[in-house]
Order: structure tokens, then C-alpha cells, then sequence
């Protein structure tokens, strides 16, 4: 292992994203983040900022009028950068699949890296999918 | 607890106050809760009637594609003495002028309900003084109402991906 990959791999910073959410899936990505499950021994921690970030936590799904929102927070992200779609709705639009006003899935929009499912996804689940998109990266 | 008689003296004062002709149906199905449809015409006269009346908060405005036209349901509570009790004053326009007066003058609060029935079944509320999207995207096309029935979804994805939508 490299020193670029070694430090990339134990520095995940995250952004969260809510595209039209119900909340669930946000409140299980804080859950995750609390110290019960404590994503943050991975070395992974939420900024305020996607300039500060390598990884974006999407949950919800993408809404046309979401989705330029998303493509801006995504661009402003600097290279290297992870996208983590978070529950149903944002791994393929899950109840809202097939409406009027929404896309189906983050991946219609912008690349994912890893998809974690469950309406709400649970905290070791969305702990288990950092984990996953941290060994692709040859952790 | 029964609809009780004061149910039906509200009822009785918004006929009197703007005639009973224009009253076309009313119905109490059950205690604190009142149906009355009424004409286009006098919508503005009743709301007036029963903000006096203390039906001051709006709950919501509600829209309603009933097939050869709209029909548009004003929720009204009632505040203070007697409250609890929600009057729902239906007005049915046809779909070749689907058109109403605001009610913004009168309860300021309604404004983004009005603008949410325009969004989603295009009922135009002359006076009103910002129509502009509110649950629709910005870039949603202008005659595109998504909750009446003659828009299809497939319909409505084609129209999207016309302007690089979906």
C-alpha cells in the first residue's frame, strides 16, 4: 500500500446529501455516524463542506429539481470522489419509482460507487457500505 | 357527539347571507365537520361571511379533477368559541375556464395554497399576485398539470424529455 492510498483509505471525509429525503434514511446516516455504531474509527467524518470531502452520502431520491443541486454540490467535490447512495429511494427511487418528477436512482444522474439498500437503511448496514467502498480502495 | 343544531344554524347563516339559491348542496356527516358547495360566484361573499363568523384559519385548498371539471375545497377551522368545527366549501368549475377570485385578500395565508393548486391542477386564481411554482420544479413546462387525469405519466415523461428531462 502506498502512502497516497494508505492515508486516502483512512480519511473518508463525508457529505451528506439530502435529495427530497423522508428523513429516514438521514436519521440512520447520523445513527451511524453517533458513537454506537461510530463510523468515525474508520477515520470517516461529516463536513459541512463538499470542497472538504471525498465521499458523498446521498439518501432520497433525485427529483428534478434536486438533480441540478446534486450535479453542483458533486462537481464542487475534489478529485478523488466517492458517491454512497443511501436506502431505496436513492439506490432506484424505491416508491417513488416511475412518477411524474423523479429519477430512477442517484446512478441516472451521477455515478455511484456504493449502494447501500433498506427503507430506512440501517446504521450497520450504511457502516458495512463504507466499509465495502473503503476495501475497493485497497484498504 | 351528534351534529348538534348549531351545525345547522352555520349552515342556515351562510344560506341567508348569500341567498339560498346559491347554496347547491350541504351535508353534516358527522359532529365538527361540514360539506356546502356553492357557486363560483359567491365564493368570495362565504369566505367573508364565515372569517366574520370566526372560520379564520384555512387548513388547506385542495383541488379535484371530477372528470368535465375542477372542483376546488376550501377547509376552513374554526378559532375560538365553538372551535374544532372544519367547514368545506366546494366550488366545481369547468374545465374550459378554470378560473376562480383569490381569497388572498381576505386570508393572506392562503396564498401558497392557491399557488399549489395551480401547480398541480391549473386553477388560474385571478388577483392572486404571484402564480409561480411552488411544488413543481422551476423548469417545469407551463401547461403540464400533473394531478389532472388527462395527463398521463408517459405523457408528462415525454414532455420532460423534450426540454433534456428524464
Amino acid at each position: 500500500m502506498g502512502l497516497i492510498t494508505w492515508a486516502r483509505t483512512r480519511s473518508p471525509w463525508l457529505i451528506h446529501f439530502n435529495a427530497s429525503s423522508c428523513n429516514g434514511c438521514d436519521i440512520e446516516v447520523l445513527a451511524a455516524l453517533m458513537p454506537r455504531f461510530d463510523v468515525e474509527r474508520f477515520g470517516a467524518i461529516l463536513r459541512g463542506s463538499p470542497r472538504h470531502a471525498d465521499v458523498l452520502v446521498v439518501t432520497g431520491s433525485i427529483s428534478m429539481q434536486v438533480k441540478d443541486r446534486l450535479i453542483r454540490v458533486y462537481e464542487q467535490m475534489p478529485e478523488p470522489k466517492f458517491v454512497v447512495a443511501v436506502g431505496a429511494c436513492a439506490c432506484g427511487a424505491g416508491v417513488f419509482q416511475k412518477c411524474y418528477n423523479t429519477h430512477d436512482g442517484v446512478d441516472k444522474v451521477i455515478p455511484v460507487d456504493a449502494y447501500i439498500p433498506g427503507c430506512a437503511a440501517r446504521p450497520d448496514a450504511i457502516l458495512d457500505g463504507v466499509v465495502k467502498l473503503l476495501k475497493k480502495l485497497g484498504y | 357527539m351528534e351534529a348538534s343544531e348549531d351545525h345547522v344554524k352555520i349552515v342556515e347563516e351562510l344560506r341567508e347571507a348569500i341567498g339560498a339559491e346559491n347554496v347547491i348542496d350541504w351535508k353534516i356527516p358527522r359532529a365538527r365537520r361540514i360539506y356546502v358547495a356553492i357557486k363560483p360566484e359567491k365564493l368570495k361573499e362565504a369566505v367573508k361571511h364565515l372569517t366574520e363568523r370566526n372560520f379564520e384559519h384555512i387548513s388547506t385548498i385542495s383541488g379535484v379533477d371530477v372528470g368535465d371539471g375542477v372542483e376546488v375545497l376550501y377547509h376552513l377551522t374554526r378559532q375560538g368559541p365553538g372551535r374544532g368545527i372544519t367547514i368545506s366549501i366546494r366550488v366545481k368549475i369547468p374545465m374550459e375556464n378554470v378560473s376562480l377570485p383569490t381569497i388572498t385578500d381576505i386570508i393572506p395565508g392562503a396564498t401558497l395554497y392557491e399557488r399549489e393548486v395551480h401547480d398541480f391542477v391549473g386553477v388560474v386564481f385571478v388577483g392572486h399576485s404571484d402564480l409561480s411554482p411552488v411544488m413543481l420544479p422551476d423548469k417545469w413546462p407551463k401547461d403540464v398539470y400533473p394531478l389532472l387525469k388527462k395527463w398521463k405519466i408517459e405523457d408528462i415523461k415525454k414532455r420532460l424529455s423534450e426540454i433534456g428531462e428524464n
